[in-house]
């Protein structure tokens, strides 16, 4: 028995590993454009989720600012860049009957004091952290994602940018709390357009 | 999948070989001192076993059958009559529309049940259930509700065939096992080959 066991377990764990990572999907969430409101832009909010002791320390951080403390975000980040792997799938497709580019993208809600680099046309306080642009002929789809390694990389590029007085390594900078995912038709006005979302938070390791 | 599909494979052909494994010369005199009059031997029982495993109803839609282990432990209370405790695992890849990107997820199941057997000389026959707790792992399958919010009480039923092998204590059984949630969606199918020893009492 102890021999048949040990040829098992070698097999055995890795599926147990495997079953026991620390991450978890979210969504679908389907974005359509011209929206509701015929806009040209539409996006879904995604917060990450906050632990315990995220949630205490971002008590910490709001303390910190209203006693005018010094580097407060760098002390209480509430969340860092490598605290989550992010990865987002998405299925685009253009349900319209003439040709559309359309631009899907990651951003993030910008402060009223910032000035976003980059703008998403119709939304002024939007910061594009990764952008994919199509070309889709009438009734073609396509299968893609934002893969982790990007994601993050625009999150320490924005980390570094908001918060250059702080010195930790990159991964331990604050990271986003949350994401825009975004749709934006680029040509005219064709479609409609309509993207379907997942995203995967993994947060390493166990659950 | 073909990877994980192959693994299952491996492990499954690797009890069957060694359960076939010829008897060595120095063996041969215990065997013949086996009382090969009661080939079922009543005591604690240990086993492994590993197969196929797959989702049935709207789980089965979106996924694909995959290999699945298990790992019980079981007391004879009379020859008929087994109380038992097993941890089962599985692996079963996503077959869902897009997106999530295709991607695994893992059963684990946890049980304990009672076993009842039916002996027929060297074979018998046997039919067990049991309760317990299911957690499926992680909620790859986004479109299906009620399946992966954390662990589950579950049920399991399921019965199979055994065959207590000239070397005494040890057999081998072929046996499926269904296992559903109390109050989830799906139920996960496992067939699989077993290989157990009996410690006498």
């Amino acid at each position: 028995m102890m021999k048949i066991a040990s040829l098992v377990w070698p097999l055995l764990l890795p599926l147990l590993l495997a079953g026991c990572r620390a991450e978890r999907y979210y969504g679908p969430y389907l974005l359509q454009v011209p929206g509701p409101l015929q806009q040209d832009s539409v996006a879904h909010s995604f917060l990450l989720p906050l632990d315990q002791s995220a949630i205490d320390e971002q008590q910490q951080l709001e303390q910190c600012l209203a006693d005018g403390g010094e580097d407060c975000n760098c002390r209480f980040p509430v969340l860092r860049v490598g605290d989550f792997s992010l990865q987002v799938d998405y299925t685009l497709g253009n349900t319209g009957s003439s040709e559309a580019a359309v631009m899907i993208w990651l951003g993030r809600r910008v402060s009223d004091q910032e000035i976003p680099p980059q703008q998403v046309a119709g939304m002024a306080d939007v910061e594009l952290l990764a952008e994919h642009h199509h070309h889709l002929l009438a009734g073609a789809s396509v299968r893609m994602g934002f893969a982790s390694e990007d994601i993050e990389r625009a999150e320490v590029e924005i980390a570094t940018a908001l918060h250059p007085q702080c010195q930790q390594d990159s991964t331990a900078l604050p990271g986003l709390q949350g994401l825009l995912l975004g749709l934006t038709l680029e040509s005219g006005r064709p479609g409609p357009v309509e993207a379907v979302f997942s995203v995967l938070v993994d947060a390493g390791g166990w659950p | 999948m073909a990877v994980r599909l192959s693994t299952g494979s491996l492990a499954w052909l690797l009890l069957a070989a060694l359960a076939g494994q010829p008897v060595r010369a120095g063996e041969e005199a215990d065997l013949a001192a086996c009382d090969t009059s009661l080939p079922a031997v009543r005591g604690l029982s240990v086993s492994a076993g590993t197969g196929p495993a797959l989702w049935a109803g709207e789980v089965g839609e979106a996924s694909r059958p995959g290999p699945a282990f298990s790992l019980s432990v079981a007391y004879d209370l009379f020859d008929w009559l087994a109380v038992e405790a097993g941890w089962h695992t599985g692996s079963n890849d996503t077959a869902q529309p897009y997106p999530p990107a295709p991607g695994s997820f893992a059963t684990q199941v946890a049980l304990l049940g009672m076993k009842l057997r039916w002996l027929l000389g060297s074979w018998d026959l046997f039919a067990r259930g049991g309760v317990g707790f299911r957690w499926v792992y992680p909620n790859i399958l986004l479109r299906i509700e009620n399946l992966a919010e954390g662990t589950q009480l579950a049920w399991s039923a399921g019965g199979g065939v055994g065959w207590y092998t000239p070397i005494r204590g040890l057999w081998l059984a072929a046996e499926s096992l269904a296992c559903g949630a109390i109050d989830g969606n799906g139920i996960w199918i496992s067939t699989r080959l077993v290989l157990g020893y009996t410690f006498p009492l």
